[in-house]
């Protein structure tokens, strides 16, 4: 797979599981700590990989 | 561009029909890669049921083996699982013996099938009980090529003991096909204790299948010959599910969701106790009754509902007032204008969102 398609891949998969802690927290979506840390950890990884992409394309 | 859907995200979502069949993020992901047609035939093998890439061979001898079968093959769902033994078993005009609470589908596959269809009756309200032992009587009263039960049914989410009708059935050697739409895939099925022939199996209701429709049917080998028979013409095209089935995402979606299905079905009594729960909060209020069995044993529930029947006879939204309060608490699942009675689902919620849901309850009965 190449780079990029890869990159795009990631990012979605990040997202999906951003879904998910919406999903988990449903209807008041309050977060605890370790679900706010992994949202913070996720949108850095999606920051990192379509900024590399920008870069690849 | 479809309005984006949000029930899962924004709602505790209710609908019987779909709290089994909501995805986890892996299966998410894993179906994105192959939502273009026919993805899943890229290293065709001649039929779906024998792709090794993605392994469809392997999860399918895994469920085999997990549900306590010799043999499993996709279809594009329950009913047509169901179908395919009926058309494949029977001849024009036989009968079958079919439980009282089944589901339309499994009318329908008989009516299609050309065959007779005669019944086990439930003992009526309030609990709708299929009682194992009638399947006897009925037997020597009909003489049915074969006999089907609805293991649980969507309208009460009844349990029948399939081991009994099992026993019943090998006793009076009549084929004996269980339709486990609403049990396999949220509860353990071994049938190698139940002996049932034939396994119909609902993935995008109880085994956290998305990305399109998918059943399974799980035989017996002895049933071999006839029910996955091939055609004359092309040897390895099942005749019955017209050579390949579920030729989609959905295949994909539960080869991502078989593991998390393994584990959670052993964690059915978290959910048991949770619906029970619910069911005594719910009917301690005066104008709330449950139908169906009861204790339940079931995450499917209806509730009769006279209190909330007679709160909308008096309020501006009419029928249209208990979907719309909680819709605003954010809760769906239940069809807009059903005061009278509803039913509902608990899987998959966590007994503080269903305290939540619970208080949701308490204060619409307050309107």
């Amino acid at each position: 797979m190449k780079k990029e398609t890869q990159l795009v891949y990631d990012s979605l998969f990040s997202i999906e599981d951003i879904r998910q802690l919406l999903r988990d927290t449903v209807p008041e979506h309050k977060l605890s700590k370790e679900q706010k840390e992994l949202l913070k950890k996720k949108v850095e990884l999606i920051k990192k990989d379509c900024d590399e992409l920008v870069k690849l394309l | 561009m479809t309005e984006t859907r949000c029930f899962e995200e924004d709602y505790i979502n209710i609908n019987p029909l779909q709290t089994g069949g909501k995805t986890n993020s892996d299966t998410r992901k894993s179906i994105d890669s192959y939502i273009d047609g026919y993805s899943v035939c890229d290293f065709c093998a001649g039929s779906l049921h024998k792709i090794k890439k993605p392994d469809f061979e392997k999860l399918l001898n895994e469920i085999s083996q997990f549900l306590g079968c010799d043999e499993t093959i996709f279809t594009n769902g329950c009913r047509e699982a169901k179908f395919a033994v009926l058309n494949s078993l029977c001849e024009k005009g036989d009968t079958v013996l079919i439980d009282e609470n089944r589901h339309y589908s499994t009318d329908v596959a008989a009516e299609l099938a050309g065959v007779k269809k005669e019944y086990v009756k439930n003992n009526g309200a309030p609990t709708f009980h299929i009682n194992p032992e009638d399947y006897r009587k009925r037997i020597d009263e009909t003489k049915p090529k074969l006999v089907i039960l609805t293991h649980v049914d969507g309208n009460y989410g009844n349990i029948v003991d399939a081991e009994k009708v099992g026993k019943i059935c090998r006793e009076k050697n009549v084929p004996f096909l269980l339709n486990t739409a609403y049990s396999s895939g949220r509860m353990v099925i071994d049938n190698k204790k139940i002996g049932a022939d034939f396994i119909a199996c609902s993935c995008h209701k109880s085994w956290g299948v998305g990305g399109g429709t998918l059943g399974l049917l799980a035989i017996n080998k002895k049933f071999d010959d006839k029910v996955f028979k091939t055609s004359v013409d092309y040897k390895k095209k099942i005749l019955q599910i017209l050579g390949c089935s579920a030729r989609g995402s959905s295949t994909i979606a539960l080869l991502n969701s078989f593991p998390s299905v393994r584990e959670r079905v052993k964690k059915w009594n978290v959910e048991v106790d949770n619906a029970k729960w619910f069911i005594d909060n719910m009917i301690s209020n005066e104008g709330i009754q449950l139908l169906g069995d009861y204790p339940h044993m079931h995450d499917v529930m209806h509730f009769e509902t006279p209190k909330f029947d007679e709160i909308a006879n008096k309020h501006k939204d009419k029928g249209y007032f208990l979907h719309k309060f909680l819709d605003k608490k954010g809760i769906t699942g239940i069809i807009p204008g059903r005061t009278k009675s509803f039913k509902m689902s608990t899987y998959g919620y966590s007994r503080k969102q269903l305290e939540y849901l619970y208080e949701s309850f308490l204060e619409a009965l307050k309107l």
